[in-house]
């Protein structure tokens, strides 16, 4: 519901709109009002503590206004200032106090005159915020170590500073009925499906969110409405690996506050790809591509295969193998299912904590950890070594994927369970649950787990292995190939 | 749209019938895979009216609601006689729960239900999908399986001609392994794609899995064929290429994957036809069907004659309503 404010016009009277403003923003200390004259006309000068440059203000803005003269009427003066002075490329208007609010709470500069019942906008923004820099969870050995911030406009920059063309286009909207917050959708004018980009336009109508702190918040809009534990809304920290995307017709959503783009659609074998795959050779990223699959398989199964396999299926070890495993079971008082529950709990436990604690209690925790699991729960005889060396292994195959990490996570623990009540079996018929899941899950109509299912061979050639690029750049892909 | 291409199509009859493959029980000689050519060319003649039915427009289902009633009848018992064949076989392709009597085969059962019941639930493109990945995968893992009874095999074994005398019969095991031909009857006019590609594709897939499955596990199992309750999973057993590491256990994993995609393929048309015909059960469609599935496993399970009988008997049926269908439709136009 819009707000009473919203489209009440702005007064003539300066007085007035002065008091009305304060009376609005309940007197709100963080907006200042400096009453001033220019030319003959009373004016006032409006902009938000923290979110205006002041220096700019002063030279770009101050300093030129005060040097005008000799003015009929306030109509006459905004008039003159629009025609003659270019105080800042961005120079909106604001004929209601809801555009008054929505332009001084994005740092712009206001000018108020009395008589007028006009506002003009100068673009001045100087908040603080955080520079570009290297994505956090994107690492990259190869390409370029910038990533995006939580300024929108630095973000769209960014993006146009790699695509130069015209047909990259960038749509402005505002979302939360109190936070108000700028969205950009961004996509290839002559290369994303127009169906998708109506049914994603449609999509972000129905947010009717007071706030939007989150891509959390966006999400769910784009993504099915049943229930998938995978997601067919993609992010990404990095301008390179965006402009990819939007070369193959995906559409990106930026969020002001955010250091991360929406991308839509996305595709399961998007999580196994990285901008390093095309900085090395073919074989190599092929190499490395198979070992991400590999990886994921052994995240999510391999507590379920070592439980089912130690617990019901001892035959398919060696003698070697299994006298070693007996032996280290054996000396353990916990059974299997216990014992690795209670591994991967705490491996749980230390990596939350060791995400939400101040960084540097972070090399603590490492050292806690590693005594408490490495060291004291082997030697106490509460934890097998196969065991434990079971455990890192899976942990370490879902660090090779940490876009799939929350599903490997969950995933892992549904795989022990599977292992330890049925055996092979179960884990089989988890496997086959996992599959369909990926297999239902579409993004407006783009199956998320094309180019493999359904087979699309042309997708090939940059999933399951990795083509030069040579013959790449003649293969014109983009996303609609995928469409069903 | 709820469509599936054509390959996805033979890829769900296909695993129905790897499935029923697996589960194979008595001897099985060179004879045995002339019987089962010879079944599934039967079967392509008792598919051919449902191929003119759909290629003339129309399609079977929408001729009224006793083709359909009897389809879902067709295709739950199916169902049942895949979870009897469940039953029967989890006992040596080692199960865990199933040696626990019948609480472990129905939870056994149970369990590969409700998988099947979360494939099912994503509705025919989703079996779709999923049953071309499976297909592909059990085709790959059942290359590795025959590369390695390669080591185990002998030659002469294919001369070993116990059921030389008895082609009549191999003939109606071969015609009863009929899953695959009635669920691609029941879906081929949900497909994209001409019905004749599809079964032609069906065909000569079944053809290949079936001839290269039973003569592979004549060359790995023909000299104790006699001693093999279920020659197919003896057979994966006995080619073992190393000393030690046991190779079944992929066959274990490729059993149940077929096992689940196979009880889907026959529960997804069957709840879309049961929520055609009675609305109101729309939206526990899929629950039902595989409950009635379960209660017809256990009925097969206690009466293994009516199973044969019925699962012998169900191309015959197949043809016979697809006769019925189109000789109608001639007759009125």
């Amino acid at each position: 519901m819009p707000a009473d404010y919203e489209n009440l016009p702005l007064p003539e009277d300066l007085r007035l709109t002065i008091s009305r403003l304060r009376e609005l923003t309940g007197n709100s200390s963080d907006l200042l009002i400096s009453q001033l004259t220019i030319g003959g006309a009373d004016c006032a000068l409006l902009c938000c503590e923290g979110m205006v440059s002041s220096s700019y203000i002063a030279e770009e803005i101050a300093e030129p206004l005060s040097q005008i003269s000799g003015v009929e009427s306030s109509a006459a003066l905004l008039d003159h200032i629009r025609k003659y002075l270019l105080l800042s490329t961005d120079s909106p208007t604001a004929d209601t106090f809801g555009q008054l609010f929505r332009l001084v709470y994005s740092g712009f500069a206001l000018l108020l005159a009395n008589g007028s019942s006009q506002a003009l906008a100068f673009g001045a923004q100087g908040y603080a915020s955080r520079g570009v820099q290297e994505p956090a969870n994107e690492s990259n050995i190869m390409g370029a170590h910038e990533g995006f911030s939580e300024v929108i406009r630095t973000n769209m920059s960014q993006v146009r500073r790699r695509l130069k063309t015209p047909e990259l286009c960038m749509e402005m909207l505002q979302k939360g009925s109190q936070s108000r917050t700028d969205l950009c959708l961004c996509y290839m004018k002559d290369r994303v499906p127009p169906e998708l980009l109506s049914r994603i336009r449609s999509s972000l109508d129905q947010i009717k969110l007071e706030a939007l702190l989150t891509t959390g918040h966006i999400r769910p809009f784009l993504e099915q409405r049943s229930f998938h534990l995978f997601s067919t809304a993609g992010t990404t920290e990095r301008p390179d690996v965006l402009c990819s995307k939007l070369i193959e017709g995906r559409v990106a959503i930026f969020c002001d506050g955010l250091p991360f783009a929406v991308v839509v659609p996305k595709l399961f074998c998007e999580s196994f790809q990285t901008l390093d795959d095309y900085a090395f050779k073919p074989l190599y990223a092929g190499f490395i591509r198979w070992l991400k699959y590999l990886s994921f398989l052994v995240a999510v199964l391999l507590p379920g295969v070592y439980a089912a396999v130690v617990m019901y299926h001892p035959e398919l070890l060696n003698s070697t193998l299994l006298m070693l495993l007996v032996k280290a079971e054996k000396e353990a008082p916990l059974s299997i299912i216990t014992e690795s529950l209670l591994v991967l709990l705490m491996y749980e436990a230390i990596r939350e904590a060791g995400v939400r604690l101040p960084k540097p209690a972070g090399g603590a925790i490492s050292v806690i950890s590693g005594l408490m699991i490495g060291d004291a729960a082997v030697k106490s005889g509460l934890v097998s070594t196969p065991l434990l060396t079971m455990t890192a292994l899976s942990v370490l195959g879902g660090m090779s994927v940490p876009e799939l990490d929350p599903q490997i996570t969950l995933l892992r623990f549904g795989s022990l369970a599977a292992g330890g009540f049925l055996g092979l079996f179960g884990v089989s018929l988890l496997c086959c649950v996992i599959l369909a899941d990926i297999c239902s899950a579409e993004s407006y109509g783009f199956p998320y787990f094309a180019p493999f299912s359904p087979f699309k061979r042309a997708g090939m050639s940059d999933t399951l292995y990795r083509t030069g690029v040579r013959k790449m750049q003649s293969r014109g892909f983009t996303v609609e190939d995928y469409h069903e | 749209m709820n469509r599936l291409s054509g390959r996805q199509l033979a890829a769900a009859a296909l695993v129905t019938d790897a499935f029923t493959l697996f589960c194979l029980r008595g001897g099985l000689s060179a004879v045995s895979a002339a019987g089962f050519l010879a079944g599934a060319l039967v079967q392509l003649l008792a598919l051919l009216p449902v191929i003119g039915c759909i290629s003339a427009g129309g399609g079977l289902f929408s001729s009224g609601r006793i083709v359909s009633g009897a389809a879902v009848l067709l295709l739950i018992g199916w169902g049942g006689a895949l979870f009897a064949m469940l039953w029967r076989t989890s006992g040596v392709v080692f199960i865990p729960w199933e040696s626990h009597g019948p609480f472990g085969e129905l939870l056994v059962g149970a369990a590969l239900a409700g998988a099947a019941l979360y494939v099912t639930s994503g509705g025919l493109r989703t079996l779709g999908r999923c049953a071309a990945v499976a297909a592909v995968i059990g085709g790959l893992c059942l290359l590795g399986l025959m590369l390695s009874a390669a080591v185990s095999s002998e030659v002469e074994n294919l001369a070993i001609n116990r059921t030389a005398d008895s082609f009549p019969r191999e003939f109606l095991r071969g015609l009863s392994l009929s899953g695959g031909s009635l669920v691609i009857s029941s879906m081929a006019e949900l497909t994209g794609e001409s019905p004749k590609r599809s079964v032609g594709r069906y065909f000569a897939g079944k053809a290949i899995l079936g001839t290269s499955v039973i003569l592979t596990s004549v060359l790995v199992a023909g000299g104790v064929m006699e001693l093999a309750g279920f020659p197919v999973v003896m057979a994966a057993q006995l080619s073992q290429p190393f000393s030690s590491q046991r190779i079944d256990s992929l066959f274990l994993i490729v059993f149940s994957v077929c096992g689940v995609f196979g009880a889907a393929a026959l529960a997804a048309p069957a709840a879309e036809l049961t929520g055609r015909l009675f609305p109101k059960l729309r939206r526990f469609r899929s629950v039902i069907v595989l409950a009635l599935m379960l209660a017809a496993g256990l009925f097969f399970a206690w009466s293994e004659t009516a199973g044969r009988v019925f699962t012998i008997g169900t191309p015959a049926a197949v043809f016979l309503l697809s006769a019925g269908v189109w000789l109608k439709r001639r007759a009125g136009a």
